[in-house]
């Protein structure tokens, strides 16, 4: 999508337009709920925030200014939707009562079909601090600009080139970690 | 220019596979987003409200006019007639 297609859906939005809706929702709603999963890692609550980032979406629509980066704009609302809930989970102290364990992570680590490779970086990911995985799943996986994930989370693009080293750092480390406690298994 | 700047562990990562939504999922979302768009509807206005605030209104106002009136009979007109010194 460049600039000037973002543009007229920016402006066929404000009016209410529901194809241009449409249009956008074709191109970013695996890419939100792909975001989501990964940040909350529970299959449902990914799927709920999803729906709840898609209505705040249209009904902000009409308060779109000209040449809002919709890419930017729709990962923030995204991803406010996931810190909300997760400042109300960790209020909810009926989940503790009643489900000490915890739910098991639904995450993409999961998926059968993923090779050794791909499950061990989904779960070095997973097991990251909630700071460095957003960063790097702003940039890596979703392959926003430096500029666009610098807006979504609300930081100065110098802050954001540190948190993405020490999240990349962080990343490899864990990577290491893991193949070396599995060439110790082999072993 | 992306924020991975070629590097190789980033590159990976945008290699991970996209998790899907279900379809009837999808469609569900997309339904609540069509519905949601436009903003929030204004509300109709209220006539029956506006009809009873506008009776209360008019028998407050006569209630006060007419409690001015009953003084000025009590007061007013005592007063002028002593005044006067007829009564």
């Amino acid at each position: 999508m460049d600039r000037a297609e973002e543009a007229e859906l920016v402006a066929r939005l404000r009016k209410g337009d529901k194809a241009a809706l449409r249009v956008v929702y074709a191109s970013f709603s695996d890419r939100l709920f792909g975001f989501l999963l990964r940040l909350a890692r529970r299959r449902d609550v990914a799927e709920d925030l999803h729906q709840e980032t898609w209505v705040s979406v249209a009904r902000h629509a009409e308060r779109l200014a000209d040449g809002t980066d919709l890419a930017a704009w729709l990962f923030t609302i995204a991803r406010n939707k996931f810190r909300s809930w997760r400042r109300w989970a960790a209020l909810d102290f009926t989940r503790l009562a009643f489900d000490a364990e915890g739910p098991e992570p639904e995450g993409p680590s999961l998926r059968p079909d993923a090779g050794d490779e791909l499950v061990a970086l989904e779960k070095a990911l997973e097991a990251l601090p909630m700071a460095h995985r957003e960063v790097l799943l702003l940039v890596g996986v979703e392959g926003l600009e430096s500029k666009q994930a610098a807006e979504v989370l609300g930081i100065q693009p110098e802050a954001f080139r540190q948190r993405l080293s020490r999240a990349r750092a962080a990343l490899s480390e864990k990577l290491e970690g893991s193949a070396r406690k599995d060439a110790a298994v082999v072993g | 220019m992306n924020g991975r700047d070629d590097d190789p562990l980033l590159e990976k990562l945008r290699g991970l596979p996209a998790p899907k939504l279900a379809p009837a999922r999808r469609a569900k979302t997309l339904d609540a987003a069509e519905s949601a768009l436009g903003g929030k509807r204004r509300a109709g206005f209220r006539w029956p409200e506006l009809a009873l605030a506008s009776v209360l209104a008019l028998a407050g106002a006569l209630y006060t006019v007419e409690s001015f009136a009953r003084i000025g009979h009590i007061y007013g007109h005592t007063a002028v007639a002593s005044a006067d010194g007829t009564q």
